[in-house]
């Protein structure tokens, strides 16, 4: 009888357990998402079963970005295309390139394309987008700037002697001499993709890991990326212009923001992380199986890129 | 006549098998009547009916093991003061229940306190209107001498509304188990160290009925407690503490912060015949413990926070400036000395003179800032256990010397020294700051013969002085009321009769107080008679006059009284 009263009593208190709150805030189903590129356009059932569940990141490592501002009227342009996609078949998972069909602007606004990116009755491929223009004019304004043609490009926006921007040939020494600093800012990402509506939902998770680091001077950006396309090519003389040349990882423009990217302060984190969420119609000349998301993070005062990360469509 | 006989003495013999076990019934009962006047000058209004009652009575029933109680209640209208909820006629209070050495079952409401009751303490104050019991169950096991272990279960008293009891709508848990050591082990029992040791676990369950925020719906407060004492020649040294945890408990009362909080309270005493010591620390940080997060003021406080200062009985000290427990936060401190001066000596006197000596003092505790995680995770602050910070909330020193001159003289000589920052502890809207007094109480009472006897009483308090700008000029000003005088005579016929005539006075003088300043009467005199008569259990009173508004507490517990003029009966009866 005695055990059974003090049992009980035990048993009860076990019952009646504590509860914890990490996070006060209900996780809401944001309203800025295009619901209607979700088949049956129900945000709830989307929130219910589509929305995905990020576990911890355990990646330690930095990765790179390389961007390639390139023209397809540009002779040169092409060895500094072949020399950004050596370094990132060189160093798979770890270093992404793209090229941004810009040069570094004449200080119009809106920017427009130069004349090594321009289209004829020859070269009729669109390589440009207007975000690409911008970033170009943007760098290519700033006073003392090394971007003043093309070919030229930059490794993650790392400074180097002052310089953001350098040749080709000083790219793989940036690569090597930054692949393994410090990861100051951790990503990752999830993409839901319906072909029925052309429709793309991105999920993000972003976790600054240096206590440095002020949030509300990062900003995450997201670029869409074509893997290939076919077009002419001007070439280094005595080389003709390539007539079916492989114009690789295309910049096609920026998905929910401007180039600038959207600001971590303008998010609530989460148990200290930051989630941004997109929806993004594909558009209709573009096959998803040949299109990829490259993802960063960015500081508004240096411009380094701190992290980067590759997510396919399909 | 032989069936007659064995029939009385069957049942004789039966009776005789209850003998032991014998229907006790006890209670008591109350009736307080008000009639009131309307009086602008201390702005005292009428109530609509004139008339209002509060009346209660209490029956116990014990029979061998099993007890049993209920109390009526009826409030038509409440008194003046009592939450302005409770109304109608009904039952107020109910229980039933079993009791042996081994065992204590009770069903229905409860009344129940763990340690210093700072886990739980669910208590009845009629004369602040406060009750909040527990309705459910209790179980209370004592498998071994000097083991006792409790558990409870149940909903809080809120309110008595249309003749009902209604309920808060958080459900509390609690188990509480204590081991006197020196009970339990028959070696330890005849040695100079005692020692008890005890824990407590609580916790309240209230649905999150909030899309905004994620609640906890179980919310626990837990902690330990030790009680030593020891024996030293003719003296007794004591310790006691108890120290506690409450995990988060996001509530109106902390702005649904989600700090834990944590409570802790030390004292050390040593006692002989005529001399004593105590010396007392306070921690208490985000202690507000409700059964239901959204209520506030005096409302299902399941835990109590025991005030760390005196507590007083004269009228100016008492009722004028009280300080009242900080739940969200305070670091106090007390230390009190009870010195007889012996009897037959110069100073002592014939009869001995005993002199007291106290003082008490809190403060804000310190919070420091938090990093931008735990911000935007609403955990707001840190601080530490008696981390105190420079903002003082209440000091208080008073020195008591009590005299026998002769059989029928005594007298009581008494100064107060008291600071109460009325920023934090919002007493009245006249005053900034802190508000500082000097009060001196004289006491004198004598024995005429064995049937009558005089008490008479004069208070005065002198309060500081502010300065207050106005139209441009700067106005040194009385605080508050400014400065106060009372007077008190009771007589009384022993063993039946007494009267008494008090006059509490708000002294008009040549510089204006803060209130007259702002609108309120100047000179005005509280006066009050009463007379009252004794038989027995029973005692019926009436008493006449103005009562001024404030706050009246018992035991850092406030209730606010508003201002009043009338007639108020009372009768109460135990049996």
């Amino acid at each position: 009888m005695k055990k059974f009263v003090i049992g009980s009593m035990f048993a009860a208190l076990g019952l009646v357990a504590c509860d914890h709150v990490e996070n006060p805030f209900p996780e809401q189903i944001p309203t800025e998402l295009d619901y209607s590129l979700f088949p049956g356009g129900d945000s709830l059932s989307y929130a219910a079963t589509e929305w995905p569940t990020f576990s911890t990141n355990s990646n330690t490592l930095r990765n790179l970005m390389i961007e390639d501002f390139t023209g397809h009227k540009c002779v040169y342009c092409a060895p500094a295309g072949d020399t950004a996609h050596l370094l990132q078949t060189l160093n798979p998972g770890r270093v992404f390139t793209t090229a941004i069909h810009a040069g570094p602007g004449n200080g119009s606004s809106p920017a427009v394309p130069g004349s090594f990116q321009t289209t004829d009755n020859d070269f009729t491929l669109v390589l440009y987008n207007q975000e690409g223009l911008e970033i170009g004019s943007y760098f290519g304004s700033i006073p003392g700037t090394s971007f003043n043609a093309n070919p030229s490009g930059n490794v993650s926006r790392i400074s180097n002697g002052g310089q953001i921007f350098g040749n080709p040939s000083g790219w793989r020494a940036l690569v090597d001499g930054n692949l393994n600093s410090t990861l100051k800012v951790n990503l990752q990402s999830h993409a839901n993709y319906y072909p029925s509506t052309r429709g793309l939902f991105l999920h993000t998770e972003i976790e600054v890991l240096d206590n440095g680091l002020a949030p509300e001077d990062l900003y995450t950006v997201v670029y869409l990326v074509e893997d290939s396309i076919i077009g002419k090519q001007k070439m280094p003389p005595p080389i003709p212009t390539e007539e079916f040349y492989v114009h690789r990882d295309v910049m096609r423009g920026c998905i929910g923001s401007t180039w600038k990217g959207r600001a971590l302060g303008t998010a609530v984190p989460v148990n200290g992380k930051y989630y941004f969420n997109y929806s993004y119609a594909l558009p209709a000349e573009y096959n998803p199986s040949n299109m990829h998301l490259l993802i960063y993070v960015r500081d508004s005062n240096t411009e380094e890129v701190y992290q980067v990360i590759k997510q396919e469509i399909e | 006549m032989k069936k007659l006989a064995l029939c009385v003495f069957t049942a004789s013999v039966s009776l005789a098998g209850f003998g032991q076990n014998t229907l006790n019934i006890t209670g008591n009962a109350e009736t307080t009547f008000q009639y009131l006047n309307e009086d602008s000058l201390i702005a005292a209004s009428q109530p609509a009916s004139k008339a209002l009652i509060n009346n209660y009575l209490n029956v116990f029933a014990t029979y061998g093991g099993f007890k049993a109680g209920l109390r009526l209640e009826s409030y038509l209208p409440r008194i003046q003061g009592y939450p302005n909820r409770f109304d109608g006629t009904g039952i107020g209070m109910r229980y039933v229940g079993y009791a042996n050495d081994f065992v204590d079952i009770t069903l229905g409401s409860f009344y129940e306190q763990f340690g210093s009751g700072m886990a739980l303490r669910v208590y009845e104050n009629p004369a602040l209107g406060y009750d909040s019991f527990l309705d459910g169950a209790r179980v209370i096991v004592r498998p071994l001498k000097g083991v006792t272990i409790k558990g409870v279960y149940g909903y809080q008293r809120f309110s008595f509304q249309g003749g009902k009891i209604v309920h808060g709508s958080g459900v509390v848990r609690g188990f509480d188990g204590e081991i006197h050591f020196n009970s339990l082990f028959k070696k330890l029992a005849d040695k100079k160290l005692d020692v008890t040791i005890g824990g407590s676990f609580v916790s309240k369950y209230q649905a999150d009925d909030r899309e905004d925020l994620i609640l906890p719906e179980n919310v626990g407060l837990y902690g330990g407690r030790l009680d030593l004492g020891y024996q030293i020649k003719k003296g007794r040294l004591t310790f006691n503490g108890e120290y506690l945890i409450k995990e988060q408990d996001p509530s109106v009362d902390n702005g649904y912060i989600y700090n834990y909080g944590h409570a802790s309270i030390f004292n050390i005493g040593y006692t002989t015949k005529g001399f004593g010591f105590l010396a007392s620390a306070k921690s208490v940080d985000n202690m507000s413990f409700r059964s239901d997060r959204t209520s506030n003021l005096a409302d299902l406080l399941i835990n109590f926070l025991p005030p760390l200062n005196k507590t007083h009985t004269y009228n100016l000290v008492a009722s004028l400036y009280p300080w009242a427990t900080q739940p969200l936060g305070e670091v106090s401190f007390q230390a009190e000395v009870l010195y007889t001066i012996p009897k037959g000596t110069k100073l002592g006197g014939k009869y001995g003179t005993a002199i007291n000596i106290n003082y008490s003092t809190s403060y804000q505790p310190v919070r420091r800032g938090v990093d931008s995680l735990s911000q935007a995770n609403l955990v707001t602050y840190e601080t530490g256990f008696l981390d105190k910070s420079n903002r003082k909330y209440w000091q208080d020193f008073n020195i008591n010397i009590y005299r026998k001159f002769s059989k029928a003289l005594n007298i009581r000589l008494s100064y107060f020294n008291i600071s109460m920052n009325n920023d934090v502890n919002k007493i009245t809207d006249y005053a900034h700051g802190i508000i500082q007094t000097n009060v001196g109480v004289l006491e004198v009472a004598y024995q005429f013969n064995k049937k009558h006897s005089i008490r008479v009483e004069l208070q005065g308090l002198l309060i500081n002085k502010i300065k207050e700008e106005h139209d441009g000029e700067e106005v040194t000003l009385w605080n508050d009321r400014g400065n106060w005088v009372t007077g008190l005579i009771e007589y009384n016929v022993s063993p039946n009769w007494f009267f008494s005539v008090m006059d509490q006075y708000n002294i008009k003088g040549s510089t204006q107080s803060s209130a007259v300043f702002n609108g309120q009467a100047a000179g005005v005199h509280y006066y009050y008679v009463s007379f009252g008569y004794i038989r027995e259990a029973t005692r019926i009173s009436f008493g006449y006059g103005r009562q001024r508004e404030g706050l009246f507490c018992v035991g850092g517990v406030c209730r606010f009284v508003p201002a009043s003029n009338g007639l108020t009966m009372s009768i109460t009866h135990s049996f």
